[in-house]
């Protein structure tokens, strides 16, 4: 379930701007607390000489602006990235409930399978998850594989993920839904190439759905 | 001074003292001097932390083990929703009141602020919200949908208990509270300072809660709206948030974000003024780069109005948006990076010493810098996809609220003690508590952003193990712990200190502002005399300056006919104006606000006839409370000592009333704007759009509307500049009174005749909305100046005292353009856009 073990390529570059940012804030926080010791200590040596322009202009301006500019270029680039601007490999809806998800999954036959709780994707390909909920707002999140994307009624939000490593995955509710927003989690399996297409074959078509809320 | 001289002085004081006592045993529910009514916020406002304190500990005890059994789910949301509502809305923002209320005149040189019965009221109002919301606690059915409580989760489909309505009705009843403080606190930094205090000689403090009202006033209005929306929604199934009948559940998000985000700098920026007033103390030199510093809080007041998206990276919305959000949140860093360079400067030019208040500024750099930091982080988009509704956000939450207002509030806290209490300060339990606080909140906190990139989810009453969170969890809450034994040091430590500490007088800082002056603890007038103030740190600047107020060379030494004065001065250049007598003790803001909670009272149980009655009565209280307001005769200019003469405030332009006046308008166009924003958004983004049927009524009734407050306006207008030429107003007003009934007639015909039942269609329910606001400013139009008809009839408009008149002409101007605005949008559009499904 960490975001610093990623499975997916959006969940790996953000862990990147993680690993970045943090070790960023580190060196700022180090700097800061030091500056603030030294001119706060009453023993220290003569006053600073600088002109009040000069230290206004360099913390105040300077210094945030330069940090804000590159974050932002770095995070717009990479956040394009992540987006669905081309056309998918692979569908997949998923309907947030009070208190499960829902996935819907559509054969290259065109027969449709409904599983309650479990999500399957192949590796190594662009999958569109199309989100949306059926009561509350609810949030998809797979740490291990991407961002998260809030399922609102009335809406349909596309959440682009790109699995790189097959394995078996946590997937939860990230958006406070009620009396069940603790539970309401569900597995993620990741496939071997090739193995997607005999497992979807194989699915039954409305394997455990539950209509009721009940846990499955 | 010779020992008679002294004996006159001792006369003089004790005048003053009579003129602004408050009365004893009951009368003290009458009260409405700032210190008393200040002190009452933040008392009340402690109470409060430490409930939500308590809370905090049932949440952390629940989350120190995986599969805890100690709450369920139902207490544990009940919980978590009630610590956040409670310390944001009842412990943060009235301690900024109260402080602000107690401090604002004694910063500023005065002895109370512009309208002292409306903090009176603002007070029990703050009080009887927060009451209200504490029963619902005690009686287990507090809020349980979290504390921005998100549509549909808080709409009455899924939350059919009492629950969410205590929460919409106790808030909304504190947040009158939060619009008088704003109200108030304007008026007062613009109008109500000594002389010679021009804006750029007064203390930051002054300026940081200048835009904090500011904000407040801009800030709070979209919450109340989306209350009132949603009330509305549970109450009468109007459908503005309901996605199946054209609502929309993002118009919540964004309209409490839209209060939400500057919240955060409404909290954090008076900490920080009282951060620029410790510094230049304890560096022994005055601040560097004060106008910087001015600037940026300025800048932090506009940017944090377009930011508020970052809290809904996750919604959904598109590329170009979130890029512009992203970088507004991050460049709101810029004016916070100015201002900490500025301290920072200051202590390294000066010459610093060693105080208990600089340690927990320490704490206060090292926090909210981390905080801050983690919120640039969290600014950037992607990986605000990963982090938001984590541990990490609740994390970097509490950096930003304990390390932006607690820690330098608890710095404020020994730097003002001395001052407010009149006991001087004992280092050893401070700094016990510094350390215990300091170590307690890191321990709770710090590895928290890691529990969050670890995958915890907010708001889980419950986790499995294995998933690598059980150390950091259990970690957290032997943090909390310590955290709340360091607190309870503080409070052993106030309550020790009020009880048996060392005397204390003078300035025990050597502080250069004006409060420093004063008594330990300050008497009810504050100020002997006011003085004239030429420089930033009078007490460092000026000689003599405290035994100048003290034996009367200032401004108004003298008490006339039992009246409280105090200085008006031009806003901007200081100069003494006019003298604002101030009203005395009242139990009217007591019984408005207890009026105010029938209201409100008979919305929670749904007794709407109760909340009808509570309504009327308490207009009839306020306009009772405008009708013994002003002055019955015209007075000549009175010596204001130091060789001038001024004209009381009711004879002048310039008046607080005015500003008062002005400002109430500029939060009702906020409501206004925002509310034409929700009836704009819904249009055009809500799925479930075109409605079945537009507004069908001859639009002709739509002209007389307009025409008819059109003319009210005019009317006014003109019974303004008649009084002034000395012509009596009877015949205006009275044109005035009946076109604005008229045009309350016509909307209410278009309300009940034209448009299709406001639970149809979030269509038929916003313009019902937007109408029947219309109709409410046209009718209180109409009994405006049926009020100021009776006013003239008994004296109290001449045409020297032309304020009531003046008041009144700015109501009808607002109304007359909110109306034709309102009524163009309800016929154009349907005509522009069109198309009926």
């Amino acid at each position: 379930m960490s975001t610093l073990a990623p499975a997916g390529q959006a969940a790996t570059d953000i862990a990147w701007i993680t690993w970045v940012m943090l070790a960023g804030a580190v060196l700022l926080m180090a700097l800061m607390s030091a500056l603030w010791l030294h001119a706060s200590h009453p023993a220290r040596a003569e006053p600073l000489r600088w002109s009040d322009q000069r230290i206004l202009i360099g913390g105040g301006l300077i210094l945030p602006l330069s940090v804000i500019v590159l974050l932002l270029i770095y995070g717009v680039r990479s956040g394009q990235s992540m987006l669905p601007v081309d056309a998918p490999d692979l569908q997949v809806r998923a309907i947030g409930h009070q208190w499960w998800w829902q996935f819907e999954y559509t054969g290259p036959d065109g027969r449709v399978v409904r599983l309650a709780n479990e999500l399957h994707l192949p590796v190594d390909v662009r999958v569109d998850v199309l989100i949306e909920s059926v009561d509350v707002i609810h949030s998809f999140w797979v740490p291990a594989l991407g961002g998260k994307l809030d399922a609102i009624p009335g809406r349909t939000n596309t959440l682009r993920l790109m699995p790189t490593r097959p394995g078996r995955y946590q997937g939860q509710c990230a958006e406070f839904c009620g009396a069940g927003h603790a539970h309401m989690r569900f597995e993620v399996t990741v496939h071997e190439a090739g193995a997607y297409a005999n497992w979807l074959a194989a699915a039954p078509a409305a394997g455990e759905v539950r209509s009721d809320g009940s846990k499955p | 001074m010779s020992s008679e001289n002294a004996d006159l002085n001792q006369t003089r004081l004790e005048a003053l003292s009579a003129a602004f006592a408050t009365p004893p045993g009951w009368g003290r529910l009458a009260a409405v001097n700032h210190s008393i009514i200040g002190l009452r916020f933040i008392a009340t406002s402690l109470v409060f932390f430490v409930i939500g304190g308590l809370l905090s500990m049932l949440i952390r005890a629940q989350l120190a083990i995986p599969g805890n059994r100690f709450l369920d789910h139902d207490s544990y949301n009940q919980i978590f929703t009630m610590h956040g509502t409670v310390m944001m809305f009842l412990f943060a923002i009235p301690l900024i009141e109260g402080l602000a209320l107690y401090f604002i005149p004694k910063y500023l040189g005065a002895r109370d602020l512009s309208f002292p019965r409306l903090s009176a009221f603002g007070y029990w109002c703050y009080l009887f919200g927060g009451a209200t919301l504490l029963l619902a606690m005690f009686a287990g059915v507090a809020p349980d949908s979290g504390w921005f409580m998100y549509t549909p989760l808080s709409s009455g489909e899924y939350s059919p208990g009492i629950n969410a309505d205590v929460w919409l009705i106790g808030v909304t009843f504190v947040e009158v509270s939060a619009i008088a403080f704003g109200i108030e606190l304007v008026a007062t930094v613009l109008k109500v300072r000594t002389g010679g205090m021009s804006l750029n000689r007064m203390p930051l403090f002054g300026w940081y809660i200048l835009i904090t009202a500011l904000m407040m006033v801009v800030g709070f209005p979209p919450l109340i709206l989306g209350s009132i929306l949603l009330e509305l929604e549970r109450a009468f199934g109007w459908p503005f948030f309901d996605v199946a009948l054209g609502g929309d559940p993002l118009l919540w998000q964004h309209l409490f974000w839209l209060f939400g985000h500057p919240e955060v700098y409404i909290i954090f920026l008076p900490a920080a003024g009282a951060v620029s007033m410790m510094i230049p103390t304890f560096a022994r030199r005055p601040i560097v780069g004060y106008p910087w510093i001015v600037a940026a809080i300025i800048g932090t007041g506009f940017i944090s109005f377009g930011l508020w998206v970052h809290h809904m990276f996750t919604v959904g919305i598109p590329q170009l948006a979130l890029v512009f959000f992203s970088a507004a949140s991050m460049f709101v860093a810029v004016p916070t990076a100015i201002q900490f360079f500025a301290w920072l400067a200051t202590l390294w030019k000066g010459r610093p010493v060693r105080s208990l208040p600089m340690l927990y500024l320490f704490g206060f750099l090292f926090t909210f810098v981390c905080g801050g930091l983690t919120g640039v982080m969290l600014a950037l988009v992607p990986f605000n996809w990963q982090a938001h509704d984590t541990h990490f956000v609740v994390a970097h939450l509490h950096f930003v609220l304990i390390g932006g207002f607690v820690f330098p509030l608890l710095a404020a806290a020994y730097y003002w003690l001395p001052l407010m209490s009149g006991r001087a300060p004992s280092e050893t339990m401070g700094k016990w508590g510094f350390w215990l606080i300091f170590i307690g909140f890191n321990l709770t906190f710090l590895h928290m952003h890691l529990t969050g990139l670890l995958g915890m989810p907010r708001r889980v009453y419950t986790y499995s193990t294995g998933l690598g969170w059980d150390g950091l969890n259990l970690v957290s809450s032997i943090g909390g712990f310590v955290l709340t034994i360091g607190f309870a040091m503080f409070f052993l430590d106030l309550v020790v200190r009020l009880w048996a500490g060392r005397n204390s007088e003078g300035n025990p800082w050597q502080a250069g502002t004006l409060e420093w002056s004063l008594a330990h603890p300050p008497a009810a007038y504050n100020f002997a005399s006011q003085p004239e103030v030429q420089s930033r740190e009078p007490l460092w600047e000026q000689q003599d300056i405290e035994r100048q107020i003290r034996d009367g060379e200032g401004y108004l030494p003298q008490v006339r006919h039992g009246w409280q004065e105090t200085l008006g001065v031009h806003a901007v250049t200081g100069k003494p104006d006019q003298i604002i007598l101030l009203p005395g003790p009242s139990y009217l803001p007591l019984i408005a606000a207890a009026l105010l909670g029938v209201f409100f009272l008979g919305f929670l149980f749904k007794l709407y006839w109760i909340s009808a009655v509570g309504a009327v009565v308490a207009l009839l209280v306020g306009l009772r409370w405008a009708w013994i307001t002003g002055l019955d005769r015209d007075w000549p200019k009175l010596d204001a000592g130091r060789g001038i003469e001024l004209p009381l405030h009711a004879q002048v332009r310039d008046a607080p009333g005015w500003w008062g006046m002005a400002v109430g308008l500029l939060v009702n166009g906020t409501f206004y704007i925002t509310l034409l924003f929700g009836y704009l958004y819904l249009w055009a983004v809500a799925p479930g759009w075109p409605p079945p049927t537009f507004i069908d009524s001859p639009i002709l009734l739509a002209f007389l509307s307009a025409l008819a407050i059109a003319v009210s306006a005019f009317a006014l207008d003109r019974s303004v500049r008649g009084n002034a030429d000395g012509r009596p107003p009877t015949l205006t007003l009275i044109v005035a009174l009946v076109s604005a009934l008229v045009a309350t007639i016509a909307l209410s015909v278009e309300l009940a005749t034209g448009i299709a039942p406001p639970s149809s269609h979030a269509y038929a329910a916003t313009t019902t909305f937007l109408l029947g606001y219309c109709a409410l400013h046209t009718g209180l139009t109409a009994v405006m100046s049926g009020h100021a008809l009776l006013r003239w009839r008994h004296g109290y408009i001449s045409p020297l005292r032309s304020l009531d008149l003046r008041v009144i002409r700015l109501w009808a101007g607002y109304t007359a353009v909110v109306t034709v605005i309102a009524l163009a949008l309800v016929h154009g559009l349907p005509k522009l856009l069109g198309g009926v499904a």
